[in-house]
């Protein structure tokens, strides 16, 4: 009763007689939550944060052992941005009214939010029993079980959620991507389809069934991308103003924006490291847009390179662009895209003049006007798929990406055969890429090689379930189980290690690997894979031809088994080429950062002039009368440069 | 219950209301206890909070509490609540070695080495109370007693990486380097991933003086992929040692960028780089000279420093009536003072007391040590010329300027705070002629001389001269020479040892010419042996020159005077004040000496005829005779 008098009067404005209130509320329920909120909130009205916390503490000094106080305690660190000391706070609040549903409800929260899965999961278990009818907890912890790569787990509780709480759309994304992750691709685009159905408007569903659609056999093509870009460019809406300002340099050192949460030990870093260290620091100034702060080597070597460097964090969209386009960043490249933590409609508010599209989540194309260009090579999107991308491709000389091989990889391994007698095949990849027609493939290799066995090898199968699930995907395929073995996650040094028992590495298709294409070939073992036509079917074949392997690419499952079993019969010159592959690697252009750096500084240039050309043509054809119209913008003009032909 | 927005009791004047669950203080303690063991200090600490003002419960409290503030880096704090707790448990050395850490980390060495001793003395064999001695000794510069300890805590636990590392640190700050790169190798072997033990072992080798192999070792770092701003430093540092400044530059830039807080790598690589600001930051000169200080004389005398006697000459030639006593010199201040060697230079000349200022404590600690400095303060000169209030009839600013890069401002407020006549010091490094300032590549800023006429008419003083000096030797041989970089030289006088004395007494008046006996040229203290440099030039009031010869009394003042005891021989004057023992042994040399015992030659060559007219009987070729 009070407490509903103290939040109408903050509501009215009044907050000092609400905070009255709360206070009343508190001191006879110490535990109540609510009160708690509305306490700091009526704080934040009459005083600075600093004071505001300032006066919680002495409140709480008085009386010690009330849970209000750090309830309020931590709503203001919240708002004021600080998760840590919030989570302190809330702890304690824990202690001192253990059961209250919604303290657990609010630790479980922020230590989902602050990526401690282990101690996020237990509170958020005991919440949900206290408060089932939240549906947020649950969607939390199938967040939390997912970044464990607990699917089995995962896929129960959402299976729950949905029993109890209908098909709710943010409910069935998540289911969409746990049966992804799992293999199971058809279930997993009905699910993001009817998710789409059930959203009204806008895009997070989309982007959701995008980031589902090219793992699955039938529907993963190029043209069926190209028109789920399109969809999503439709749901965006009009385009907003531009943000960058003119006029720009012709000539001159190029600002460079790199927009990623994965600017460190991920595959974007690996990928992308090598190349942006050798670009010449005279001609390209970079500054990173960080979307998720990491700290390790890789993060490092990064943040020792890049001039200008932004965590962006939680920022909205509107605000990433915001500083971009303050920073005057000339070409900005994504490397997010529509993947796991990745921002691509920042690019929408158009902050940079040229903005290009290159490593992570690169399938296929965005379908997004705002991006110009893509980065890519001669064989990732050779001239006749031009009609499935929106960007204009922008072809490097050699490979799209430069790849850093990892300092603490340890030496090639002997050949695993010439021991054993008989081959062993891997495949290390993601499970979400393994489809119905590869498992048919693997089954008649193994069923033409006798002797020969299967090693599987993801983090999710660390899980029981997800193994069981898969063995039985097994054997309706018709792959024999004893010769199947299925292995869980490994640190990344033990995982390099473990290649040393593979003799051939088996891609799967229409998504091929990436980066484990890289690193097996880095640890000695070819790869055979099959090429189709989006984006990420052709990953393995721009890996395969930049280290001169072309020919262990096929077009067709049929010619897929027949090629890995025929270079399974030739134990000698597998041999030969497992002992040869690090030394060709390394001298290839794939691993030549130096080869790749003028590439792509050429690149990068050639995309600044022809904007350049077209904000000249643009002008000229504006004339006089629009001369006088434009406001001549704050420029960034290096004195010693010319300009472009702007409005002077 | 009434409660206004203001509230109703002060804090503390109440005792806190006792929890209404009697378990739950118990469950907060053991909590607590739990997550600072699991390294989560900021979450405890609201529970420490509780539990602060509890009956019975202090000490437990106060030390977790320590524990935890000194875990988020609120020293003060935890400095309170770890003496609390060592005032509640005395000889407790868990408290001990906690605080000893807390005041390592505040700077307050003595304390933390007291701390730490009475720990390892509570407990000797910890061998962590050791490793927390060792580092406050290293702290404090006793390396040798830090290498002992460090080398216990180590011997405790060989295969301990961070007390390899500790060890290491200490061998290569006592100056020992084999030892010290040894230890490290072995510890990079074995914990390659360990932060910055790659960066020790470079650095050890720069400080060895090995620059090559300073820049393989942290090069080979960076390839294996070690990127840590102090990785990058050393190499670019080594680089530098090693003359390759292009090559530094890219590292400056990459350390500066990889530590944002740090002002001495920003200044360096915004120098390398060519990006100048208008100043060296407050913290590069600190960071700078803090880690110079205990070394700086010694490397500035042996670089042939010059400045301190620069401005004494100029003093005097500027003020004759100072040079020439008859007044002495008025209020003096030095800005950049650094160790005092300008207060030394004028140290006789000081009528007034002579107030020093510098950004760096650990050179103002060298300066009061000279005991010359009526004042030390510790800021920036413009903050101290602002907040100064005197006239001053000297300022003196040695080899500050060239952290400056506009002069402008410090020019007028020098002018503010001098008296009227007083006089202004300073040396700069000569710029080229067209800019005004420039920031070089090691790090120091250059001034134009035109730059400079501008700023001293804008600021009001007169320019009563310019004088173009080789102040110190570089190693690039581009000292504070002219634009060109002309190789400096000190002016070096050789004396050949076979040079007769006679020769090079020419010019001593009432001297006699004779070629015999030569003098020796170097006496030697018959108690010490000590070559004792000759006194006086030319003939004084004791000076055997100035003796009959051919009698008997001369020729006994002559002995006497020759063979008195050296004086101004500390083993002497100490043996004979008595405060030493003499040696009982049985030639006494401690006494005077009767001449005959000892000085034969001298008593035959009284009888001996002028000239010689034999040859001597020593083989030619053969050394000259020495005296013993």
């Amino acid at each position: 009763m009070e407490f509903a008098a103290a939040r109408l009067a903050l509501h009215r404005g009044e907050a000092a007689s609400a905070l009255e209130g709360a206070a009343t509320v508190l001191t006879q329920r110490p535990a109540h939550a609510g009160a708690a909120r509305l306490l700091a909130e009526a704080l934040l009205a009459l005083h600075e944060p600093t004071a505001a916390l300032a006066e919680v503490a002495v409140r709480a000094k008085a009386d010690p052992f009330v849970a209000g106080w750090p309830l309020a305690a931590a709503q203001l660190h919240e708002i004021a941005g600080d998760p840590a000391a919030a989570i302190a706070e809330l702890r304690t609040a824990e202690m001192l009214a253990p059961g209250e549903a919604e303290i657990q409800a609010a630790l479980g929260r922020m230590l989902a939010a602050a990526g401690r899965g282990a101690e996020a999961e237990a509170v958020l278990r005991t919440a949900i029993i206290h408060r089932p009818t939240d549906l947020d907890l649950r969607n939390l912890l199938a967040t939390v079980l997912w970044k464990a790569n607990r699917l089995g787990a995962m896929l129960e509780m959402l299976d729950s959620a949905i029993a109890e709480f209908g098909l709710h759309p943010t409910l069935l994304m998540n289911r969409a991507l746990a049966l992804n992750a799992r293999g199971e691709q058809d279930a997993a685009l009905a699910a993001a389809d009817a998710a789409v159905a059930g959203s009204e408007g806008g895009t997070a569903a989309l982007v959701n069934r995008m980031a589902v659609l090219p793992y699955h056999p039938g529907q993963g093509h190029a043209a069926v991308l190209l028109a789920a870009g399109q969809d999503i460019a439709a749901e965006l809406g009009p385009v907003p103003p531009p943000l960058h300002r003119r006029p720009r340099a012709r000539r001159g050192r190029l600002r460079i924006g790199l927009l990623s949460g994965g600017l460190g030990v991920h595959p974007v870093g690996w990928l992308t490291l090598a190349g942006l260290e050798a670009l010449p620091e005279a001609e390209f100034e970079l500054a990173a847009y960080v979307l998720k702060s990491r700290q390790d080597q890789l993060a490092a070597r990064f943040r020792a390179r890049c001039a200008i460097w932004r965590e962006m964090g939680e920022a909205e969209d509107a605000t990433i662009a915001a500083a971009i386009a303050a920073d005057g960043v000339d070409v900005l490249v994504d490397l997010g895209g529509y993947g796991e933590g990745g921002r691509p409609f920042v690019l929408h508010h158009r902050p940079a003049p040229v903005q290009v599209k290159w490593v992570g989540a690169q399938f296929s194309t965005t379908g997004l006007p705002c991006i110009d260009w893509m980065l890519t090579d001669r064989w990732e999107t050779p001239p006749e798929h031009d009609c499935f991308y929106t960007e204009r491709s922008l072809r490097l000389p050699d490979g799209y990406v430069c790849y850093t091989p990892p300092p603490y990889a340890p030496p090639v391994a002997p050949l695993p055969a010439s021991a054993r007698g008989a081959v062993t095949f891997g495949c290390f990849n993601n499970l979400a890429k393994v489809t119905p027609a590869v498992l048919a493939a693997w089954a008649r290799i193994l069923a033409d090689l006798p002797g020969s066995r299967l090693v599987l090898r993801t983090p999710v199968l660390g899980e029981a379930a997800t193994r069981e699930a898969l063995r039985h995907r097994l054997a309706a395929a018709g792959l024999p189980p004893g010769r199947v073995l299925l292995e869980g996650g490994l640190p990344h040094r033990d995982l390099l290690a473990a290649y040393g028992g593979i003799d051939i590495a088996l891609d799967p298709f229409p998504y091929t690997g990436g980066l484990t294409v890289c690193e097996a070939l880095w640890m000695g073992v070819p790869v055979v894979a099959l090429a189709g036509d989006s984006f990420c079917a052709r990953h393995a074949l721009s890996h395969l031809s930049n280290v001169g392997l072309p020919d262990w690419v096929a077009t067709t499952p049929e010619s897929y088994a027949a090629l890995a079993v025929a270079r399974a019969r030739d134990l000698p010159a597998l041999a030969a080429l497992r002992e040869g592959l690090r030394p060709r690697m390394q001298a290839s252009p794939l691993c030549d950062a130096p080869r790749f750096a003028r590439g792509l500084a050429q690149a990068l240039r050639s995309a600044w002039q022809d904007w350049c050309d077209g904000a000249d043509q643009a002008d000229s054809r504006a004339g006089a009368s629009a001369r006088a119209a434009i406001q001549p913008g704050v420029s960034r003009i290096s004195p010693s440069e010319a300009s472009c032909a702007g409005p002077a | 219950m009434q409660m206004d927005t203001g509230f109703p009791m002060a804090p503390g004047s109440l005792p806190p209301a006792a929890p209404a669950d009697a378990g739950l203080a118990e469950r907060l303690l053991d909590r607590a206890r739990l997550l600072l063991q699991g390294r989560r200090p900021l979450e405890a600490l609201p529970m420490l909070d509780r539990l602060d003002r509890l009956p019975g419960l202090e000490g437990a409290v106060a030390i977790l509490r320590a524990e935890a503030l000194f875990g988020l880096a609120r020293l003060e704090e935890a400095a309170a609540a770890a003496d609390t707790a060592i005032a509640e448990g005395p000889g407790d050395p868990h408290r001990l070695q906690l605080r000893a850490r807390i005041r390592l980390a505040r700077g307050e060495r003595p304390g933390a080495i007291d701390d730490a001793a009475a720990a390892v003395m509570a407990v000797p064999s910890d061998p962590g109370a050791k490793a927390v001695l060792g580092a406050a000794l290293l702290e404090d510069r006793r390396f040798d007693e830090a290498v002992y300890f460090l080398g216990k805590a180590f011997r405790a636990d060989p295969a301990n990486p961070m007390s390899q590392a500790r060890l290491g640190q200490a061998f290569m700050l006592a100056g020992r380097h084999e030892a010290a790169a040894e230890i490290m190798a072995h510890c990079e072997l074995h914990a390659p991933a360990m932060p910055g033990i790659a960066a020790l072992r470079a650095q050890n080798a720069l400080l060895a003086g090995d620059a090559a192999l300073a820049a393989t070792l942290a090069g080979a770092a960076l390839a294996r992929g070690v990127a840590e701003a102090s990785v990058h430093s050393t190499l670019a540092h080594a680089l530098v040692a090693a003359g390759r400044l292009m090559d530094a530059a890219p590292h400056f830039t990459a350390a500066a960028r990889l530590a944002p807080q740090d002002h001495y790598l920003a200044h360096l690589a915004a120098a390398a780089s060519g990006t100048a600001s208008d100043r060296a930051t407050d913290g590069y000169v600190a960071a700078l000279f803090d880690g110079y200080a205990p070394r700086f004389e010694g490397a500035l005398l042996s670089l042939g420093y010059r400045v301190p006697g620069l401005f004494r000459r100029a003093v005097e030639r500027l003020l004759p009536a100072v040079a020439a006593g008859e007044a002495r010199l008025g209020p003096v201040l030095d800005l950049g003072c650094g160790t005092g060697l300008v207060g030394v230079a004028l140290s006789d000349l000081l009528g007034d007391p002579l107030v020093g200022v510098d950004l760096s404590r650990g050179m103002l600690e060298q300066a009061a040590a000279k005991g010359l400095y009526a004042e030390l303060r510790l800021a920036e000169i413009g903050a101290a010329l602002r907040q100064d209030t005197g006239a001053h009839a000297l300022i003196a600013a040695g080899d500050v300027f060239c952290y400056l890069g506009r002069l402008e401002e410090v020019l007028d407020l020098c002018r503010q705070r001098l008296a009227p006549g007083g006089l202004l010091l300073f040396s700069v490094e000569r710029g080229p002629q067209g800019s005004a300032w420039q920031l070089g590549q090691s790090g120091r800023y250059a001034h134009a001389p035109d730059y400079l006429e501008t700023c001293l008419a804008a600021a009001g003083l007169a320019a009563l001269e310019w004088r173009e000096e080789d102040i110190r030797l570089d190693a690039g041989g581009a000292g504070a020479g002219p634009d060109g970089g002309r190789p400096c030289r000190r002016p070096l006088r050789w004396r050949s040892p076979r040079a007769p004395a006679w020769r090079l007494a020419k010019d001593a008046t009432a001297r006699p010419s004779r070629p015999w006996p030569r003098a020796r040229r170097s006496r030697r203290c018959h108690c010490c042996c000590e070559p004792q440099p000759r006194a006086t030039a030319g003939p004084g009031p004791g000076s055997i020159w100035a003796l009959p010869w051919h009698n008997w009394a001369g020729w006994w003042r002559r002995c006497r005077i020759w063979n008195a005891p050296r004086t101004n021989c500390p083993s002497w004057r100490s043996r004979m004040s008595g405060s030493v023992p003499s040696p009982g042994c049985g030639v006494n040399r401690n006494a005077p000496q009767p001449p005959f015992a000892r000085h034969w030659r001298a008593t035959r060559a009284m009888f001996r005829p002028w000239p010689p007219s034999r040859p001597s009987r020593r083989k030619p070729g053969a050394s000259p005779k020495r005296r013993r």
